[in-house]
């Protein structure tokens, strides 16, 4: 939809390609042509790059913008969309095939002089340099997500945490390869935000923060970062901008980093060569539209001045997803049928959604429901606005983390910006406030009905933050 | 429309949603969904919103201020809207509270559904493999001898 409307307002014709399932979606109503895709089942269909390919052939496309999801980092997509001879919306092939790379990835992390997690640690002798800081992680190569990892708070504790996990790892994957990684206690996930123009170089445009995550994923993102990481960040962005500059990188990117609040240290974790979800932070920070930015450094309309309409910005925003989902039963998702949908309507304020009221937020896809992002003048500015914007949210239909966002951004921790990425899975921060009765009667009767078309007896009341347990 | 005592001001917003605001500065924003249970935020100056969905009620109870406890969960129903994956259990067999006795596949994560009582295993509902709805009816468990009404 961003997509159909920035190309409206270039004056360029958009097409957009959908699968019968997505046949309703709002991106249908804002593409001045619509290109049909013969499966109907999501998951292939966006996959099956011979559909793809026949269809930019089949219509008169000379550019494609691949989204902002995985498509827009495949290599495979840049190479089809260039045989069916049109332009891919972002970097070149080559760029896109070493970042999908992690040893390559390496590479580039050396190239910008930014410091990565791994540590050099030897699998044959099970030994580490004498003067590495602890604690250390060890890590089972062929595991993930958590599993076949290990802490080593102690040089001396090393030799027996390297076998216990090696026979762990041989039993549990069948490989007893190891990695170690620096382990920081207090960490904050903080990210530069990239863009590229052909012929003018690469810039870091802006800074962000995303440390309020659950189970690894973003719930609260602002921007800027704070001072301290900034400050940390200092020569590498140079680097950055050189390492990419000299990849001919093209178009929006991200590259994502670690700040150490004890040593005070950057540390590379990766670059993902798109938009993300966070964009808006840095839209509404600077006063920009990325999305027409990518189009118009691809179609060359205006590209050369793109950085020229850049000030330094002084204001903060906030951004909060919005997901429906019961997060006292664990971040349980939450589908189901919207019939009210009540957002903010505040000049400060922000709300990227593809829903409305009467629409289903279905169960085979992410369960976000909004962004809302919030501006102020400054950070305390922006949290007084967040609170405001959360209370003029109202969503009916659907459980959704609400309460755990006013949770957040009323929280002293978040507040005093002294959370970091373990924080919200260590602290679950819950809203204060006093006990509450309300006679239901009267609103009851405002709907009321006559009673065969009534539903059920009045059974149960459960409340906010009730323990309705099942 | 009528503005319900002890409010100051009521406004329909559309056929379902209502925006009252009470006498006490509390703001609430109520309505009623396609299956008749109302849902209400309520705000109050300096308070977290609150929230309360409550279940439908006949014309002719209106007014009843304390709705009764629940009965004892007998049923387990499908916690979210999704796939039926599996059942944990078949009928006759013994649960205890806590036994995961089906589990439900939503985006692609696997929602394990408990026993709330002790009991036997009587009935079970869908079949695997297909959708089920929120609440929908999963199995049904009769309880052991021992007391075990629940008085949340």
């Amino acid at each position: 939809m961003r997509i159909a409307i920035a190309a409206e307002r270039l004056g360029v014709t958009s097409i957009a390609a959908v699968t019968p399932v997505d046949l309703d979606s709002r991106v249908v109503e804002h593409a001045r042509e619509i290109l049909r895709l013969p499966v109907s089942d999501a998951a292939s269909t966006y996959l099956s790059l011979d559909a793809l390919t026949k269809a930019i052939e089949d219509s008169r496309a000379t550019h494609v913008h691949p989204g902002y999801g995985f498509l827009a980092e495949s290599p495979a997509l840049a190479r089809a969309v260039a045989r069916a001879g049109a332009v891919f919306v972002g970097p070149t092939e080559t760029v896109l095939t070493e970042m999908a790379s992690k040893f390559a990835s390496k590479t580039f992390a050396r190239d910008a002089a930014l410091e990565e997690l791994g540590l050099p640690f030897d699998d044959a002798t099970g030994r580490i340099a004498a003067d590495v800081r602890y604690p250390i992680l060890l890590k089972a190569d062929a595991g993930g997500g958590g599993r076949g990892n290990k802490l080593v708070e102690h040089p001396r504790d090393l030799p027996e945490a390297v076998a216990s996990l090696r026979a762990r790892a041989t039993e549990l994957f069948g490989d007893g390869t190891l990695l170690a990684e620096r382990f920081l206690r207090r960490a904050r996930h903080v990210e530069l935000q990239i863009f590229g123009i052909f012929g003018r170089g690469v810039r870091v445009i802006d800074s962000r923060d995303c440390s309020v995550q659950r189970h690894h994923q973003k719930v609260v993102e602002e921007g800027p970062a704070p001072n301290r990481a900034l400050a940390a960040i200092g020569p590498a962005r140079l680097g950055v901008e050189r390492a990419l500059s000299r990849r001919g990188f093209r178009g929006a990117g991200t590259v994502e980093l670690l700040y150490d609040e004890e040593d005070g240290k950057i540390y590379f974790l990766e670059f993902n060569p798109r938009i993300q979800v966070e964009h808006p932070v840095t839209e509404m920070r600077l006063g920009i539209d990325l999305v027409e930015w990518q189009l118009r450094e691809s179609l060359e309309i205006g590209a050369a001045e793109l950085f020229d309409e850049l000030d330094a910005p002084r204001c903060h925003v906030i951004e909060m997803r919005v997901y429906a989902e019961d997060v006292e039963a664990g971040f349980v998702p939450d589908p189901g049928r919207i019939h009210v949908l009540e957002r903010p309507t505040m000049p400060w304020a922000r709300w990227d959604s593809a829903q409305r009221p009467g629409a289903d937020v279905p169960p085979d896809y992410d369960p976000m429901i909004a962004k809302l992002a919030v501006l102020g003048a400054t950070r305390e500015e922006a949290l007084i606005h967040a609170r405001m914007a959360l209370d003029h949210t109202h969503i009916h239909g659907v459980r959704t983390n609400l309460d755990l966002l006013r949770a957040i951004v009323g929280s002293d921790d978040f507040c005093a910006d002294r959370h970091d990425i373990a924080w919200l899975d260590a602290s679950k921060p819950t809203l204060a406030g006093s006990s509450f009765d309300l006679d239901l009667g009267p609103i009851h009767e405002l709907f009321a009905v006559a009673p065969a078309d009534a539903v059920g007896e009045s059974r149960s009341v459960y409340a906010w933050k009730d323990a309705h347990r099942r | 429309m009528n503005v319900p005592e002890g409010y100051v001001h009521a406004i329909r917003l559309d056929e379902s949603t209502v925006r009252l605001v009470h006498s006490d500065g509390t703001r609430l924003i109520a309505s009623r969904a396609p299956d008749g249970r109302l849902w209400v935020d309520v705000i109050r100056p300096g308070e977290p919103t609150r929230r309360i969905v409550a279940e439908a009620v006949r014309s002719s109870s209106l007014g009843a201020s304390r709705p009764e406890s629940k009965p004892a969960e007998r049923r387990v129903v499908a916690p979210t809207s999704g796939v039926l994956r599996e059942y944990g259990v078949a009928i006759g067999d013994r649960v205890a509270p806590g036994d995961v006795v089906a589990v439900v596949e939503a985006m692609k994560m696997k929602i394990e559904c408990r026993a709330a009582i002790a009991g036997t295993v009587r009935l079970v509902g869908a079949e695997v493999g297909t959708r089920v709805e929120r609440g929908a009816f999963l199995v049904e468990i009769e309880p052991s001898g021992f007391s075990v009404n629940s008085t949340e």
